[in-house]
């Protein structure tokens, strides 16, 4: 579990640097679970070493994105259970898939990866995005009794950093102090790991350089010469008798670690300023595909994990509750030149082998299914009608966990690949080869070396990585 | 008697299985009979079934460790069947050749008992399944006990008098370690300050102690910060919502899943409310409680071990017993004695209906018992309706026979202010302390002291052993038995870091979260201040049908009848405060509206329809209209009266009153609608142009009410600053270990991750605070550079600086030449990340 022998970008003589950065909060956390069931876990041979997860925040629908149904345009009068799809299909790089119109650059890159069509998830009763989304980014559904860690903070707290001074787990686009922020910040942590193997959020791409640099005012060498200060005093600290308490260690440790990144060339993998023009502007649709930008520039610098959202605002982006077809066009146009730019880069930079990159929600859209076939879900759409009777009623309303799609590129998946199916007709299920979230995740974990079984102790307790283990990853995705 | 062994040493294990005979650990021969339990059962026992059921291992909840663990079964039942012994189920399982029922399962790859094996454990149960007197696989583990334990104090050794000095000092005897030494003035009074009140004392409080050369003055001091109620209950607001898991936003609230108790919890810590009453009322719970028993609700279906009843056996548990429950509410627990049925009982006693339990998201077909997990105190009648059983439970828990309630909050009380339980983790009350004697006495002495929380903490504060030096750590002391050499130091909680911050830059924030009602009047204030105004009557339309001012070609049921009151008032100036309070009689709701903008008012804590009025805004120097209007169309309100009582402060210290009385006017208005965008729609010179008549008395004479002359005073007194604890969590309370309180904690994280250094160096918001403080000090006069780094070092740390601390922060603070804000601004953030400001020592 040596995260740096994974990464031959790392010479020997920096890892031992480094590793005396390693925070004591780190050695306090949790431990693996050891004993008879711990020692018949076999780690996997990782075929990735960083993942960026690409995430479109709100319900991002199968049928007008990856998973392109009979296309009726909008026509007054219309009625509401003829659309299955309100875009299209168009043809991409691989011969049997087509996608949806809007997402050209993206259809031109499909033989760099495989397309799962039967992501389902549960439906919980009810539909609420935050509770959805939780249950998609820890691999457990909410409420639980422990706090439970975000996927990133698995792989931050099994497989530590790449590069120590570049945070292991790094969260872009979601503001935290929105809409529903509470219960995205109950999955937005480390849970019980501890806030060593936390997110370092950056909510806003172009101003992610901040984060690592000293506050403003700092210029002119204050900023280290406050740090010089710091040293001075700790070193002339009269509490002698507590010089060697190990929590003041800790913390002096901890207050190197930030410096270190403060003052790391590093750092420079946050400015978004220092891309050359032409490639920024590839990516410059808005604050997503800044994000994407910026997830490339720290894989590149050997970061980990890294979350890029179209970000959960209720009611906006991808939560349509009305005037779908119209955001959608707008959404189309943010996402498709980024995320097809993310991918060729990675490529240029020999990347992308040992990079997943996966593109996921918390569940599909529907016209007229809330929730999936049978559920006692309220129906949240604003236009109740039978009948379009204005283009704002055109799109899928509706929250649909049947079946949905997730597109995964690089990091040792198949190239040009697709996955299970859902139905041509209403109601749109996964007819074939349906993937759950503990499956996606096991799949996710395999090919970052993390086996779904891995296991840790909370409150005497084992929590794994995978809902209670069980879950097995799609081993037809590996090439 | 065989003693108890967690083990057959390996080298006579094997003889044994060969049937030979053996010499036993202790230098015994004995013959190996056929059937010999020691010798022939036990090894094989051991063998196949050890892995799974013996040590720290249940599985199935099945464990055989103990003669009374094995004959106690599991969740598939009795493993010996005492009646018709060959049809027991140990016999069924270690035989089969079914791989869904043999034991060990299958896939554990281990061999099956050989015939050789299989014969004498069949023997054995045949004859009834004797175990060896006293004969255990692994000793007992520790039995925490239930009732109180009146604790026999040794004798008072070398004039000590402290109960729990006389203690330890028993154990520091036995353990061969000495006392810490008693820690130094600046020391304590810091740690005391941080402990009880969660503030840094100041400088002259600073000096004052330790100028004070009087014996008795630690304890002094402890009483003193005890007696300020306000910012006691601001400080332990945080154990309490962290315990309770509240909060003032989050998960829940959202769709009404989650209530908060905040203003019942805020005024039972100022009024220092006995433990045991909050806990009945928490368990047995009022409208005003009933936030904690409710847990969060979701939409939507939830696991079975996460609906409305399993959560409140697991949050009383927890809370109140430092009992994990949570393994128990899902199967019988693995790692201790809690079954499926604890779980199951407690949330029964709870539930509306009857529940029936899953085992593992899957029915079981049984139904649950009312019942809590210590019988032997008594049990809650299951046949009784669901408020005598909550009753009940509530008696229970706080009887005076639970001695495990009351150590379980007094080890958590230890464990706040010496930075470890004596049982630890706290909620492994299960577990040994390491010290009976003494967690017996604090548990004794709380019930003693009728479950006074500050008794409590005076009791420990005052002790030598809190007062001591803390004991440094060493890096691996988690693994090795603990020993207490001293208090543990404890990192500040981001609230008290936030506090201190505040406190020393001056910049307290002015507004708060929290419903609460902060800062009780003193009597003296309230005997002092009498009430000027009168109740009036709210007017109503004479003849509803026909409003009198119905705008031409508007429908009527757009609109709104209003009853108006307003009363002009001339100011000499304009006002720098504006405050009061209202009461509403009657259905209807009373908008407040100084010239013709809309104020924002609170509905005060207490019950009754009082409300605070903090109206400074739109108040100018001259003519001023006060107007208060209410909906009466529709009979709602009609025959309500209203009182106002304000009291306007101007610059120069002068105060006015104005209060509802006989000088005031009424009349009854038409509006399209009451207010838009904090303006009457109804025009303010039409409401002027309408006929106004003398407002009617509601009764004679003016007020004589003294709880609204209470609530006046209160509403009228200098707000006090905001504490941390008070407002919702922001990025930089997360980044400091405060937690989401979707999940009862009773732990805060003591390291510092990288992240949170992070923040601390880089972050926007600290910057912010920091430069706010600087700003404020550099315009305060100071004796030289020298004073101020002087006054910053016994600010922050609590003592002065040493010669070489002087001159290295001179260094900078001077490096400009003369004071600058940045320069402060540096000194504060370097004494504020010193692992001497964030760690308690």
């Amino acid at each position: 579990m040596n995260p740096l022998e994974l990464d031959p970008s790392n010479t020997r003589r920096d890892f031992l640097k480094k590793l005396s950065a390693a925070s004591l909060a780190a050695l306090m956390a949790p431990v693996p679970r050891v004993g008879a069931s711990a020692a018949k876990i076999e780690q996997p041979k990782p075929t990735a070493d960083s993942c960026i997860l690409i995430w479109m925040a709100g319900g991002m629908a199968a049928p007008d994105n990856f998973d392109p149904k009979r296309y009726l345009p909008y026509e007054k009068g219309r009625p509401m259970k003829d659309i299955l799809s309100t875009f299209p299909a168009i043809d991409t790089a691989v011969d049997n898939i087509k996608i949806c119109e809007g997402l050209e650059n993206i259809a031109s890159v499909m033989d760099r990866g495989s397309l799962i069509r039967s992501h389902v998830q549960p439906d919980l009763g009810s539909i609420l995005h935050s509770r959805h989304q939780y249950h998609w980014h820890t691999g457990y559904v909410p409420p639980q009794t422990v706090a439970c860690p975000h996927i990133g903070a698995w792989m931050s707290r099994v497989l530590g950093p790449r590069n120590p001074v570049i945070p292991a787990f790094i969260n872009i686009g979601q503001r935290l102090d929105s809409g529903e922020s509470e219960e995205i910040k109950a999955f937005t942590t480390a849970g019980f790991f501890g806030t060593e193997y936390g997110p370092m959020n950056l909510p806003f791409p172009e101003e992610a350089s901040r984060s690592v640099h000293p506050p403003a005012g700092m210029e002119g060498g204050r900023f280290e010469n406050r740090y010089k200060l710091y040293k001075k005093l700790v070193d002339q600290s009269p509490n002698r008798e507590f010089l060697s308490d190990y929590q003041r260690e800790s913390m002096l440790r901890s207050y190197e670690n930030a410096y270190r990144l403060l003052s790391s060339p590093d750092r420079d993998a946050f400015d978004l300023t220092l891309e050359p023009k032409e490639s920024f502007q590839k990516y410059d649709t808005g604050r997503f595909g800044r994000g994407c930008l910026l997830a490339r520039r720290l894989v590149e610098s050997g970061a980990r994990f890294v979350e890029v959202t179209t970000e959960y605002v209720p009611f906006l982006h991808w939560d349509t509750h009305g005037s779908g077809h119209e955001t959608l066009e707008r959404m189309h146009k943010e996402i498709d030149l980024p995320i097809a730019t993310l991918i060729r880069d990675l490529e240029a930079r020999g990347l992308l082998d040992r990079t997943l990159v996966v593109i996921a929600t918390e569940f599909s859209r529907d016209a007229m299914v809330e929730g999936t076939v049978g559920s006692a879900a309220s129906d949240q759409a604003a236009h109740k009608g039978d009948t379009m009777e204005d283009p704002k009623h055109y799109g899928l309303h509706r929250h649909f966990t049947g079946g949905c799609s997730v597109a995964m590129f690089g990091g040792g998946v198949k190239k040009g690949f697709l996955y299970g199916a859902t139905a041509p007709e209403r109601p749109c299920i996964a007819v074939e080869n349906p993937v759950s979230v503990s499956d996606l995740h096991a799949t996710i974990f395999t090919a970052m070396g993390i086996s779904p079984k891995t296991v840790f102790d909370i409150e005497n307790r084992p929590f794994y990585a995978t809902q209670d283990g069980k879950g097995s990853a799609v081993q037809a995705l590996f090439a | 008697m065989i003693p108890p062994t967690s083990l057959f040493p390996k080298t006579f294990t094997v003889p044994l299985l060969l049937g030979v005979r053996a010499s036993l650990a202790f230098g015994q021969t004995v013959p190996a009979a056929p059937g010999d339990f020691v010798h022939q059962v036990a090894p094989v026992l051991k063998e196949h079934c050890g892995g799974c059921h013996m040590g720290d291992k249940r599985k199935g909840g099945f464990s055989m460790n103990t003669q009374a663990t094995f004959l106690a079964g599991g969740e598939n039942g009795k493993v010996l069947d005492a009646a018709n012994p060959a049809k027991s189920r140990l016999l069924e399982v270690i035989s089969s050749s079914d791989p869904d029922v043999q034991m060990p399962p299958p896939e554990k790859g281990k061999a099956r008992p050989t015939a050789a094996q299989l014969e004498p454990l069949r023997q054995w149960v045949l004859a009834g399944g004797k175990w060896e007197p006293g004969f255990a696989f692994q000793k007992p583990s520790y039995q925490a006990p239930v009732k109180p334990r009146p604790p026999q104090l040794p004798d008072a050794v070398a004039g000590e008098s402290h109960p729990l000095d006389r203690l330890l000092s028993v154990y520091y005897a036995k353990r061969g370690v000495s006392a810490p030494r008693p820690a130094p003035d600046s020391t304590f009074v810091r740690r005391v300050y941080l402990d009880l009140v969660g503030l840094l004392p100041d400088s002259r409080e600073v000096a004052e102690f330790e100028k004070d050369t009087a014996a008795d003055k630690r304890t002094r001091l402890v009483d003193r910060l005890l007696s300020r109620n306000m910012d006691y209950a601001e400080h332990w607001l945080t154990f309490w919502n962290d315990l309770l898991r509240n909060d003032y936003g989050g998960t829940g609230f959202i769709t009404g899943g989650r209530k908060q108790v905040s203003a019942w919890l805020y005024e039972a810590l100022v009024s220092n409310k006995a433990y045991d009453v909050m806990v009945r009322e928490l368990v047995n719970p009022s409208e005003d409680t009933e936030g904690y028993a409710q847990g969060i609700t979701w939409r939507g279906t939830v696991s079975a071990s996460q609906t409305r009843e399993v959560q409140f056996a697991q949050s009383v548990s927890q809370s109140f017993l430092g009992l994990n429950l949570k393994c128990a509410s899902c199967h019988d627990s693995f790692i201790d004695n809690w079954k499926l049925t604890d779980a199951y009982g407690l949330a029964a006693i709870y539930s509306e209906k009857p529940i029936e339990m899953a085992r593992c998201e899957k029915l079981t077909g049984k139904m649950a018992v009312p019942a809590w997990p210590f019988p032997e105190l008594g049990q809650v009648d299951p046949a009784a309706p669901r408020d005598q059983r909550l009753k009940q439970l509530a008696a229970l828990m706080t009887h005076p026979e639970n001695g495990w309630f009351a150590r379980t909050m007094a080890n958590r009380l230890w464990a706040a202010m010496l930075g470890r339980g004596l049982v630890h983790p706290v909620d492994a009350m299960g577990t040994e302390p390491w010290s009976e004697e003494l967690l017996d006495y604090l548990g004794w002495d709380f019930a003693q002291q009728r479950f006074d929380l500050k008794a409590a903490l005076r009791l420990i504060a005052t002790s030598k052993a809190y007062q001591a030096e803390a004991a440094p750590r060493v890096k691996d002391d988690e693994s090795a038995p603990f020993v207490f050499r001293g208090p543990r130091a404890k990192r500040m909680s981001a609230e008290q870091f936030l506090d201190a911050v505040w406190t020393v830059g001056g910049n307290a924030p002015r507004t708060w979260d929290a419903p609460v009602r902060r800062g009780e009047p003193s009597a003296d204030l309230i005997s002092k201040t009498s009430l000027n105004g009168r109740r009036l009557v709210i007017p109503v339309q004479e003849e509803p049908a026909a409003p009198n001012s119905k705008p031409a070609g508007k429908p009527a049921a757009k609109g709104a009848v209003l009853g108006a009151l307003r009363k002009v008032i001339e100011l000499p100036a304009k006002p720098v405060r504006v405050s009061g309070i209202m009461e509403e009689q009657g259905a209807g709701e009373t908008r407040v509206l100084v010239n013709g903008a809309l104020q924002p008012v609170q509905r005060l804590i207490r019950r009754g329809r009082v409300t605070d009025l903090q109206v400074s805004e739109n108040f100018e120097a001259g003519k001023n209209v006060l107007v208060l209007v209410q909906k009466v169309s529709g009979g709602k309100g009609a025959g309500g009266a209203v009182f106002v009582e304000l009291q306007f402060t101007f610059g120069d210290g002068k105060t006015l009153r104005v209060a509802t009385d006989d000088t005031w006017e009424a009349s009854v208005g038409f509006a399209e609608e009451l207010v838009k965008g904090g303006k009457l729609s109804l025009k303010h010179a039409e409401f002027n142009n309408a006929s106004w008549s003398s407002a009617a008395p509601f009764e004679s004479g003016i007020v004589a009410d003294a709880n609204l002359l209470s609530q006046f005073v209160w509403a009228t007194q200098p707000r006090p600053l905001g504490r941390a604890a008070l407002i919702k969590a922001d990025l930089l309370q997360r980044t400091l270990g405060r937690p989401n309180r979707d999940q009862i904690v009773t732990s805060r994280p003591q390291e510092l991750s990288t992240l949170e250094a992070l923040d601390l160096s880089a972050g926007q918001r600290l910057s912010d605070l920091l430069s706010a403080g600087a700003a404020k000090l550099v315009k305060q006069e100071w004796s030289g550079s020298q004073g101020l780094v002087s006054d910053l070092f016994v600010r922050c740390l609590s003592r002065p600086p040493t010669d070489l601390e002087m001159e290295s922060a001179l260094g900078l603070v001077q490096g400009g030449g003369k004071l600058s804000p940045q320069a402060v601004e540096d000194l504060l953030w370097t004494l504020c990340v010193l692992p001497e400001f964030q760690l308690i020592r």
